[in-house]
């Protein structure tokens, strides 16, 4: 019965959403994980015959300056670019939680420092500060990850501190204190599980912005080493010559905008699921 | 016959909802006379607000005109054409809102708002003659200081003054048809009191029509000539307020009147009958006669058919069959029986369980220090009934929440079973939380949206009680049934829960604890008289068969003198009187105290009140440091400098009570009770 319940949350658009977006995401995972044994074609095996060619029966997805297929590459790609993605707005998406819900509750002190911290970050330029910390750090998938999510925390951190500051004032958080409950209890039962649709939506749009800033990352030459290919790399380096040429912009763009849309998708549904009622804060108060 | 100034013809009226609801408003059919006053009463959901707005054309974004027609001076709305629309709204019929502080715009001066509508509604242009109109608006009001309020935004306005800035607002186009929607509900008593006595006079002064809705029949009787009752979209009850009140018909209107706290009540020690469950699920509406459900006389008749509304006296209609015999009996229509109860002063003990001594509460704020609670002292028993009563920013919710742990006092010391807990609530021992419980006053807000109903039971006797975990669920429904809800609540979201019903829970959350003392902040203030009714009656039920003790704050001085066995005054966060609720009903008064009793509007009949006249309030926070009465400057029996130079002392005319005032016992004896019953 309380099955049942928790799918009639769903308006009939979010359960399509869901739906839609699950199919997406899973099928991405999927290639991440046997795309490698999919891929007609070796990634680098560059075919002179058949240079900056449209998509035949041959190629899928054609090929690029250098005759390599687009389709290959952009499978192999899906595990780079998710795992970078994937994991930074995860790592954020828990420090931004931890953080935001944090400043909200205990407030005073704490908040001003951790807030004027945020506002370091955010003040400067993404790419100006990524390339200072991989500086520091060296590139490399890894490091990709932890200088994406260290970008990422603040705004998260953020928009769930404003978020939580609304429901750390009300009664039940109150009560909660009253009986003594530990500030973990307070920040996971009782405040957190209102910002679940807030979270997720916030980590949906960082999920697709990772994945450009990865590109943006790899274009300055500070992305994932080759011969890893990820979506983002493919796609700026056949900008140059896209009139010409622009399978090898396409294709990694669209796949871009599906996880995107994807990821979305399915936040929004999980989101609709995981409450049992939006509370104001959230935003998205469904009549 | 004059024309009316506002017709309803067979007004039916939906909102497109998925899927398909029954109508909001079916077959309404009512007028108002030039000069008159019609007040609509009725449940929240019955409707009154809907009606409102229709009656400036106003559906929302979903409403939906099904059959009849509104007519304001004989012109039919539905053919109206926006501009005309825009020319009637503010014009001809204006509305004074209910939340003043949400109604005006924030960020434009008073002055500006004011000259907005001269502007689009009459035909002067900025200027002389217009400034002249808008202070003429301010002094009709009663706002003298013009120039300054003229100038100000909003939020720089006392909510007594919002509210008649609204009112100017609304009269300053000199409108035919004024609807009042519940207009004085955010406000204090004596605001309340010198706001509606100020809406009467404007209305008489210019021949005003006004359209009442409100939720308080003491309004009602204070107010208006005529009454609707309005019940699920229909008028089940309408006629002249003396009529209605005096020989209610319909057993709704019966049930209404009935769960009123009785003047006297407290005597009585009676339990409030109350009107079972709540209006019709729009989904499934019954078939028959809509209060059938919940009527206490339901017979096999009434599921035939919706009643015809029927005359059983001059101008009195009812939508009942047994309209005929309700109206000349005089039997209390209840679903529980009015059975007397034992006394609950018994169990009331000697011994002391909390005291507070010279408590005081300072917020810093950038005007400078705010005192909301400045060296009060009281003393709980074990069993008893404290009420504190109030207006807004008394610093009866500071006190609530020093006494919780959830806000550490200034100064002063908390004492409960005789050990201090003068601090935070972490700090305190296990057992002084699991034995200090609070209920607060919006269970939508002091329920966690994401629990089920278990859930939130489940925690408290986790934490606090001894019982073994296969028992949990049990003692859970245990509680759920002790305030009359049951199994099928367990996993229920609070959403799906009616607000008498969550508060409930709530109580039965503070119950779960097994306190000994539980606070309730204005436990019924955002709940219906009906539902109101049911939760008085439970806190009473578990001071008998628990003895726990209760502290009842509220702004009500009606409610907390039902349920309170003792009662606290308080007035800008000092005590002005206390002691029993016999002994403060009565005079002795102190002026504060008696200027309550005179601003709150009484439903009975049969009761005569002495009138009152206390100016405004003028300070819109809490107490300051002054040296004398901080009643002083509103205080019709001011003594003289005195008051304002040395604080008042205790004339101690109350058993174990105090009364603070600069007034002799002579003139405080002298003063003539406020109730007086009519022969």
């Amino acid at each position: 019965m309380m099955g049942s319940a928790k799918w009639s949350r769903l308006t009939s658009r979010q359960a399509f959403g869901l739906a839609f977006g699950s199919i997406i995401i899973t099928g991405l995972i999927f290639l991440a994980i046997f795309g490698r044994w999919l891929i007609p074609y070796d990634v680098e095996a560059m075919h002179f015959d058949h240079l900056k060619e449209f998509p035949s029966s041959e190629f899928l997805l054609g090929t690029d300056r250098f005759g390599r297929d687009v389709l290959s590459r952009l499978i192999l790609g899906t595990s780079t670019t998710m795992l970078i993605a994937g994991a930074s707005t995860a790592l954020a998406t828990i420090f931004g939680t931890i953080i935001g819900l944090s400043s909200a509750f205990y407030g005073g002190i704490f908040d001003k420092i951790a807030m004027r911290v945020i506002d370091v970050i955010i003040a400067f330029p993404t790419l100006v500060f990524a390339m200072f910390v991989i500086g520091v750090l060296g590139s490399g998938i890894f490091n990709g990850i932890i200088v994406i999510s260290l970008l990422f925390t603040p705004s998260i951190a953020r928009v769930v501190r404003s978020a939580a500051i609304s429901i750390v004032v009300l009664d039940y958080v109150n009560v909660a204190r009253m009986r003594g409950e530990r500030t973990l209890y307070i920040l996971f039962y009782e405040v957190a599980p209102n910002l679940y649709p807030t979270i997720l939506v916030e980590a949906s749009i960082r999920f697709g912005m990772a994945i450009l800033v990865t590109a943006g990352l790899s274009y300055i030459g500070l992305g994932p080493p080759p011969p890893a290919p990820d979506w983002g790399t493919m796609a700026s380096e056949g900008r140059s010559i896209m009139f010409s040429n622009p399978w090898p912009v396409f294709a990694p763009s669209i796949a871009i905008v599906l996880a995107v849309i994807g990821v979305n998708l399915l936040g929004d549904g999980i989101g609709a699921l995981l409450v049992a009622k939006p509370s104001r804060a959230s935003g998205s108060n469904v009549k | 016959m004059t024309l009316p100034i506002l017709a309803f013809n067979e007004f039916t009226f939906e909102f497109e909802t998925k899927p398909p609801t029954a109508p909001v408003l079916r077959k309404l059919t009512l007028s108002i006379g030039p000069g008159e006053t019609l007040a609509v009463v009725g449940e929240s959901g019955s409707g009154k607000s809907t009606m409102a707005y229709n009656a400036m054309r106003d559906l929302g974004v979903t409403g939906r005109l099904i059959n009849g027609n509104i007519e304001v001076s004989g012109i039919d709305l539905v053919d109206l054409t926006p501009g005309e629309l825009r020319k009637l709204r503010g014009g001809q019929v204006a509305m004074v809102p209910q939340d003043p502080m949400t109604s005006l715009s924030p960020s434009v001066r008073v002055g500006r708002q004011l000259e907005e509508v001269l502007f689009f509604h009459s035909s002067l242009k900025r200027g002389p003659a217009m400034d002249e109109a808008v202070l003429a608006a301010l002094q009709m009001v009663e706002l003298h200081e013009t120039e300054r309020i003229l100038r100000s935004y909003p939020h720089e306005l006392s909510g007594g003054q919002q509210q008649r800035v609204l009112i100017a607002l609304a009269m300053i186009s000199k409108p035919d048809l004024l609807i009042l929607d519940e207009p004085t509900t955010g406000l204090d008593v004596t605001t309340e009191a010198r706001i509606l006595e100020l809406i009467g006079r404007i209305q008489k002064e210019y021949g005003t029509a006004v359209l009442l809705i409100t939720h308080n029949l003491g309004i009602v009787r204070q107010f208006s000539q005529r009454v609707i009752v309005l019940y699920a979209g229909d008028i089940v009850e309408s006629g002249p307020v003396k009529e209605i009140l005096e020989n209610p018909a319909h057993p709704y209107t019966k049930g209404l009147l009935n769960c009123i706290p009785q003047i006297d009540s407290h005597l009585i020690e009676m339990d409030l009958p109350t009107i079972a469950g709540g209006l019709p699920d729009r989904n499934a509406m019954p078939s028959g006669c809509l209060f059938a459900p919940r009527c206490p006389l339901v017979s096999d008749q009434c599921h035939a058919g919706i009643p015809e509304l029927k005359q059983v006296a001059e101008a009195h209609h009812v939508r009942c069959i047994f309209a005929e015999e309700q109206r000349v009996s005089n039997q209390r229509l209840s679903s529980v029986s009015s059975t007397p109860v034992p006394v609950a002063a018994d169990a009331v003990e000697d011994d002391v369980l909390l005291a507070v001594e010279g408590l005081a509460v300072r917020y810093e704020t950038e005007f400078g220090v705010v005192h909301a609670v400045d060296g009060v002292d009281f003393q709980c028993r074990r069993g008893e009934v404290l009420g504190i009563v109030g207006e807004s920013g008394c610093g009866k919710s500071s006190l609530a929440r020093s006494i919780a742990g959830l806000l550490v006092p200034s100064s002063g010391r908390i004492i409960f079973d005789q050990q201090d807990i003068t601090r935070d609530g972490l700090q305190r021992p296990a057992d002084v939380r699991r034995r200090i419980q609070m209920v607060f006053q919006n269970p939508e807000h002091s329920l966690n949206p994401q629990h089920t109903i278990e859930k939130c039971l489940l925690r408290p006797i986790k934490l606090f009680s001894q019982i073994a975990p296969e028992n949990y669920r049990d003692r859970i429904i245990e509680l759920l049934e002790s305030v009359k809800l049951n199994s099928y609540h367990l996993n229920r979201y609070p959403h799906e829960l009616s607000g008498g019903e969550r508060q409930r829970v709530a109580i039965a959350r503070a119950l779960a604890a097994e306190p000994d003392l539980v606070i309730c902040d204005e436990p019924v203030s955002s709940l219906d008289v009906s539902v109101q009714a049911g939760i008085l009656n439970l806190l009473q039920e578990s001071q008998r068969t628990d003895r726990v003790a209760f502290i009842f704050i509220s702004h009500d001085l009606n409610v907390v003198r039902h349920i309170s066995n003792r009662i606290v005054v308080m007035y800008r966060g000092r005590i002005c009187e206390a002691g029993t609720t016999a002994e403060l009903l009565s005079p002795p008064y102190h002026p504060y105290t008696e200027a309550l009793l005179g601003a709150t509007p009484i439903v009975q009949s049969g009761i005569l009140k002495r009138k009152v006249n206390l100016p405004y309030s003028t300070s819109k926070a809490a107490g300051g440091e002054s040296e004398g009465c901080l009643f002083a400057d509103r205080c019709p029996h001011k003594v003289g400098l005195i008051c304002e130079s040395e604080l008042p002392p205790d004339r101690s005319l109350h058993t174990g009570g105090h009364l603070f005032c600069h007034l002799s016992n002579d003139q405080l004896g002298a003063m003539e009770p406020i109730f007086t019953r009519t022969p």
